[in-house]
């Protein structure tokens, strides 16, 4: 376990040095991901402009919701989305080689090898957001609160990786699967919604089927709507249950890796 | 003439193998696009509140056609990796071929984005039917069999428009080695100010008189303005001298921009 904690230092420490070497891109990557952050705040604005409440959540509460998404989803980023993204260019081309001769579990090598810097600065302007809509809403959190926050929004970056992960396995058998990455930005989407919005099959399935409403959801509700109880420790599961199929399902993709070229 | 149109159909027809060779790949793509529609449609479904209610000069119906539309005039119009694909080609050397060869790079370009365009959306309208179907009870598209026609000319219109300011952004690969986050940060304001998030209209009226200045309203939100039934007389016609108005100048444009970044560009590779 600590061989594995000093070796994402040691990769985070790598990915710094190379991400600085680009400064200019760095910020201009910035800038990309704040501008489609301020894009959902646009939305919010309009909506609310039209109505004062949205399926049981005005503005603020709304503006927590999309900062808190926007917090999970930068934490996946930071962590696991280049790598994510990478690995279908890795199948085809072979370079998932390097990964299998390393001294390390594959799926960790593959999973945390590059972390996305860029992600750290959007991460925090989400977070100022969300803290912002805290103030205005006039909310003080308990410190059990705040922890429980902190751990769903980890647990919600968990979910966008177990369910990215097993997408991009299907790239063992599926030559190019960039259609696959791309189309999982269309599923950011779903977690800035409130949950209540939805009804029916759809909500079931995006609550446990593709649990997106998960995601942002339930960290929001701990602090805006006072969430507490049973169902909290059935998020933490169903994650646990995600993530290890996930890492099962990769594990049995690997066994179909060919590699490419000599 | 036959000969210069017989050129570029051979380009399409290969553009149509390129996608056909990673075809699962393209599948998955078009079918992961379906996603947002569902949210679209609860996120404005709660908007709503209850079916009879109308927002902004909008019912749920009239919400969720621009939304399906929306989906239509993406698959019909707008660009996929075209730009992405022009700054690789610029970047990595592979332009020198067309310098030499008496073919016009932007007509190039311009047949296979139709390829793309038209396999992209062979492959929708079946998906697209199927959700025209389930939900036959919330569409309000233009009765009007005219409107139809016009909506098709300005789709045709939004699609050279969207080509166009591609084509220029990815230009800049000439003078930057890395196009691709001006890319994304010029596509983030059309998604924005185009109409890809919420109808113009319902916007303050002084800034969608604003917006309704760019360009960028004639990529998505006047062609389903249009299709919705939107429109006067005057704003139909206002809006299609725009909309023909941004096509010449960013054709004029891309011409400007290649005959300068040629004189700019270091042919490598091989």
């Amino acid at each position: 376990m600590t061989r594995y904690l000093k070796l994402a230092v040691a990769l985070f420490r790598y990915s710094l040095g190379r991400e600085l070497m680009f400064k200019a891109n760095l910020i201009l990557w910035v800038v990309v991901e704040f501008l489609w952050f301020a894009i959902q705040l646009a939305l919010v604005e309009v909506i609310y402009s039209h109505v004062r409440e949205l399926a049981g959540w005005n503005k603020y509460e709304m503006i927590l919701l999309i900062g808190t998404s926007h917090v999970a989803q930068q934490l996946f980023q930071f962590v696991f989305m280049v790598n994510c993204i990478d690995l279908p260019e890795n199948v085809r081309t072979g370079k998932l080689d390097f990964f299998l001769l390393q001294p390390a579990n594959t799926q960790f090598l593959a999973s945390i090898r590059k972390f996305d810097v860029g992600a750290l600065v959007n991460g925090s302007i989400g977070l100022a957001f969300a803290v912002y809509a805290i103030w205005k809403l006039d909310i003080h959190p308990s410190a059990l609160q705040i922890i429980l926050y902190a751990a769903l929004v980890a647990n919600g970056a968990l979910i966008h990786y177990a369910l990215m992960l097993a997408i991009v396995t299907l790239s063992f058998w599926i030559v190019r699967a960039q259609g696959l990455v791309y189309g999982y930005y269309n599923l950011f989407q779903i977690t800035r919604i409130p949950r209540d919005a939805f009804k029916g099959a759809v909500k079931l399935f995006f609550m446990f089927g593709l649990p997106m409403l998960v995601v942002a959801n339930y960290p929001a509700e701990v602090l805006a709507k006072g969430l507490w109880g049973w169902s909290i420790l059935g998020v933490f599961v169903l994650t646990f249950i995600f993530v290890a199929l996930a890492s099962a399902w990769f594990r049995f993709g690997l066994r179909f890796y060919t590699s490419a070229s000599s | 003439m036959d000969a210069v149109f017989s050129k570029y159909f051979r380009v399409m027809n290969i553009g149509f193998q390129n996608t056909f060779v990673y075809r699962w790949n393209f599948l998955l793509r078009v079918l992961f696009s379906f996603i947002p529609l569902m949210g679209t449609f609860f996120l404005w479904g709660a908007f709503f509140g209850e079916p009879s209610a109308r927002i902004g000069g909008y019912a749920f119906q009239g919400m969720i056609s621009y939304f399906l539309g929306l989906i239509l005039l993406d698959s019909l119009a707008s660009p996929t990796e075209d730009d992405l694909q022009i700054a690789g080609e610029i970047r990595d050397g592979l332009i020198n071929q067309f310098l030499l060869k008496p073919m016009d790079y932007l007509a190039y370009r311009f047949s296979l984005f139709w390829s793309y365009r038209i396999i992209y959306t062979a492959t929708t309208i079946l998906p697209v039917l199927i959700a025209l179907f389930v939900m036959r009870d919330y569409l309000a598209f233009s009765g009007r069999v005219e409107m139809w026609g016009l909506a098709l000319l300005s789709t045709l219109l939004s699609a050279t428009l969207q080509f166009l300011i591609a084509y220029c952004s990815a230009l800049l690969a000439f003078w930057v080695l890395e196009v691709s986050a001006p890319i994304f940060i010029l596509f983030s304001v059309e998604y924005m100010v185009g109409g890809h998030m919420f109808p113009l209209d319902l916007l303050p009226d002084r800034l969608y008189r604003v917006v309704m200045w760019t360009p960028f309203a004639y990529e998505y939100w006047f062609p389903l303005g249009v299709f919705l039934g939107r429109f006067g007389q005057d704003e139909l016609l206002d809006g299609f001298l725009m909309q023909i108005g941004w096509c010449a100048v960013f054709l004029g444009l891309a011409r400007w921009l290649w005959s300068r970044g040629i004189r700019h560009y270091t042919a490598v590779g091989g």
